[in-house]
């Protein structure tokens, strides 16, 4: 089911609009990522799409269906909330059946409702749980269960709200896993919103990212870490560096020096160069700026060394260490600038 | 590993268990366990045959029937109209709010008697509500369904107070995640809402009817005290002080006590149980 949210603006009491005329698609099947800071209005997105705010203005189509109007109950979203939500008074069981017992006169029979929630918990793997009770089971599986919970009731659209945020970085990365590949199992579009920048890169199959309540961009993992549309972006997804330059006749001048970046020059003048680690090397030669290393530490993927460059302002730059380089703090070098990225200041 | 809770000699890095159990335990005994303990001692004086003959009145057993039978309906009647008053005050922001919030513990402070007359004046055949009320053949003053009333208005803010703090943590993602499974508000509020609240209700409950159990003060102004219809058994005891019947009042009040003490017993292990059931710890 393709979702789309289009010019959904919506303002909790005076402050500033929480969603400004934010549009996003999401197509049919595809696992999309709503990432921002905390405020950015993602959260927010999710509830609007949900049915659980009403936008003050736009519309949410599911399908060629308008959904704006459907109240929440009767929208078919399943919803995961970052602290599961489960109704601890019931069992597994009964919390999974909810959905499907709440359904009036199209209540499916017992035997149909205990084999639907028999296949969802083999689905998340805790088919042992159904006489559990909430409090007897841990957070990550309280989340499967939540999840399964969502599911039962066959949902057009899947929705999670921070569902690993509170769980910690081992059981984080096995549930992102298994959502990862239930998504893959049943095809379902699927919406998650995270602040969590690896979270979203490495699951989603595209990203938007949400800032002060405008949509900055939305693409592939790819896109928006290679070609971030604004200086947002570029300094929120990935690590990068943020120098002070100045464009002039079509070209990047770092303290008068060009600097090797071609794309998106814009009109002279004062510019923000932002430069991923990579993009920054250490040289032996007299050319590139002096500066001494003030911190070297270990990043997921290699060592950053933190470099204070010398002259005004001390601007410090992080630079990708080569395997087998040996840096050390307080130590005099030099470097070049190899790439980069160039946004208005 | 040691068992919690029996570990009188383990030094403790958070001192002073053992001085204010020792306080606790003192206290204790000072103001209920000692004249509770007098009380029995008194009223085993009488022995066997004299609690046999007391209880054997059959205006006693009335006065008993009547006190704890009205205690029970209006302690039931206080838990759930204190639920839905406590529901509004925590869920809902209207004007007055406040006053309302305050009024709850009207009964609390005002001195019982006072409430008996107000109750009275305004019940009987005569007063406003009583007026209207009698067209339609219903008396409420000096009859059983006053001492109901009055008792109902006493316990209503035990009711109110225990459960206003549990209706104030319900996590409002449990209502919206019943919301997007498809649950009515009523589903909502009767699968998802209200099941967890049960220890709550049932703890208002179990003070609302101990309240109600001893009342006397307004219950005396409002119920006319006919003996076998309205008479309530604290009032039975008074009559009985007043005829220096000392034997036969503390009679009645112990076995007021033991039919307190074994009803509210099972009520704390039914609360326990729910409790147990719906997941608390």
């Amino acid at each position: 089911m393709r979702v789309q949210a289009i010019g959904i603006t919506k303002r909790f009491g005076s402050d500033d609009a929480a969603l400004n005329g934010v549009d996003v698609e999401v197509r049919s099947g595809e696992l999309m990522a709503l990432l921002g800071p905390s405020g950015s209005g993602k959260t927010t997105l999710l509830r609007v799409i949900a049915g659980l705010e009403t936008p003050d203005s736009g519309r949410v189509m599911f399908g060629d269906e308008d959904a704006t109007d459907i109240p929440v109950r009767k929208r078919r979203v399943g919803f995961v909330f970052q602290h599961y939500a489960l109704f601890r008074h019931m069992t597994v069981f009964d919390n999974i059946a909810f959905g499907l017992r709440v359904r009036g006169r199209e209540r499916p029979s017992r035997a149909e409702i205990a084999a639907r929630v028999g296949e969802l918990l083999r689905l998340v793997q805790l088919e042992e749980y159904g006489r559990r009770r909430p409090n007897q089971l841990s957070g990550g599986q309280r989340q499967r269960i939540a999840l399964a919970r969502a599911l039962a009731v066959d949902p057009r659209v899947l929705l999670l709200d921070e569902p690993f945020g509170a769980l910690d970085a081992r059981v984080r990365k096995d549930l992102r896993r298994s959502l990862r590949d239930i998504h893959d199992a049943t095809g379902r579009t699927t919406i998650f919103v995270t602040h969590d920048q690896d979270e979203a890169l490495e699951l989603a199959d595209r990203v938007a990212i949400l800032n002060n309540g405008i949509l900055e961009q939305i693409g592939t993992p790819d896109e928006v870490h290679d070609h971030p549309a604004s200086a947002f972006v570029m300094s929120f997804v990935g690590e990068s560096s943020r120098l002070p330059a100045t464009v002039s006749g079509g070209r990047v001048l770092f303290r008068d020096t060009p600097v090797p970046v071609t794309a998106g020059i814009g009109a002279d003048g004062p510019a923000a160069l932002y430069l991923r680690p990579w993009d920054i090397a250490f040289t032996s030669g007299p050319a590139g700026f002096a500066g001494h290393v003030v911190m070297v530490r270990r990043a997921a993927g290699g060592r950053r060394a933190e470099v204070a460059l010398d002259g005004p302002d001390a601007p410090h730059v992080e630079v990708g260490v080569p395997v087998g380089a040996s840096v050390a703090r307080g130590e005099n070098v030099r470097i070049e600038i190899r790439g980069g990225r160039i946004f208005p200041a | 590993m040691r068992a919690a809770g029996l570990s009188l000699k383990e030094p403790s890095a958070l001192p002073g268990f053992g001085l204010s159990l020792g306080y606790a335990l003192a206290y204790l005994s000072a103001i209920v366990l000692i004249p509770l303990a007098a009380l029995i001692y008194r009223a085993a004086g009488i022995g066997l045959a004299g609690f046999a003959d007391v209880l054997g009145d059959p205006r006693v057993l009335a006065a008993l029937r009547t006190s704890f039978g009205i205690a029970f309906a209006a302690a039931v009647v206080a838990s759930l109209f204190g639920l839905l008053v406590a529901w509004v005050l925590t869920r809902y922001r209207f004007p007055a709010r406040r006053i309302v919030d305050a009024a709850v513990d009207l009964p609390f402070a005002l001195p019982t008697a006072v409430a008996g007359i107000a109750l009275a004046a305004l019940y009987a055949p005569n007063g406003w509500i009583g007026s209207l009320l009698a067209p339609l053949g219903l008396r409420v003053a000096f009859t059983p369904l006053g001492i109901f009333v009055a008792l109902v208005f006493v316990a209503l803010p035990f009711a109110v107070r225990t459960v206003q703090p549990v209706i104030g943590e319900i996590d409002r993602e449990l209502e919206e995640a019943a919301a997007t499974l498809g649950a009515t508000r009523a589903e909502s509020v009767f699968k998802v809402v209200l099941p967890p609240l049960v220890p709550a209700v049932l703890t208002g409950f179990v003070l609302a009817f101990a309240r109600s159990v001893g009342e006397y003060g307004s219950v005396i102004f409002v119920a006319g005290n006919l003996p076998f219809v309205s008479e309530i058994a604290p009032l039975l005891v008074v009559i009985k002080l007043e005829e220096y019947d000392y034997a036969g009042a503390t009679a009645i009040a112990t076995v007021m006590l033991g039919i307190s003490f074994v009803g509210l017993f099972l009520i704390n292990l039914l609360e326990a149980y729910a409790r147990r059931r719906l997941g608390h710890g």
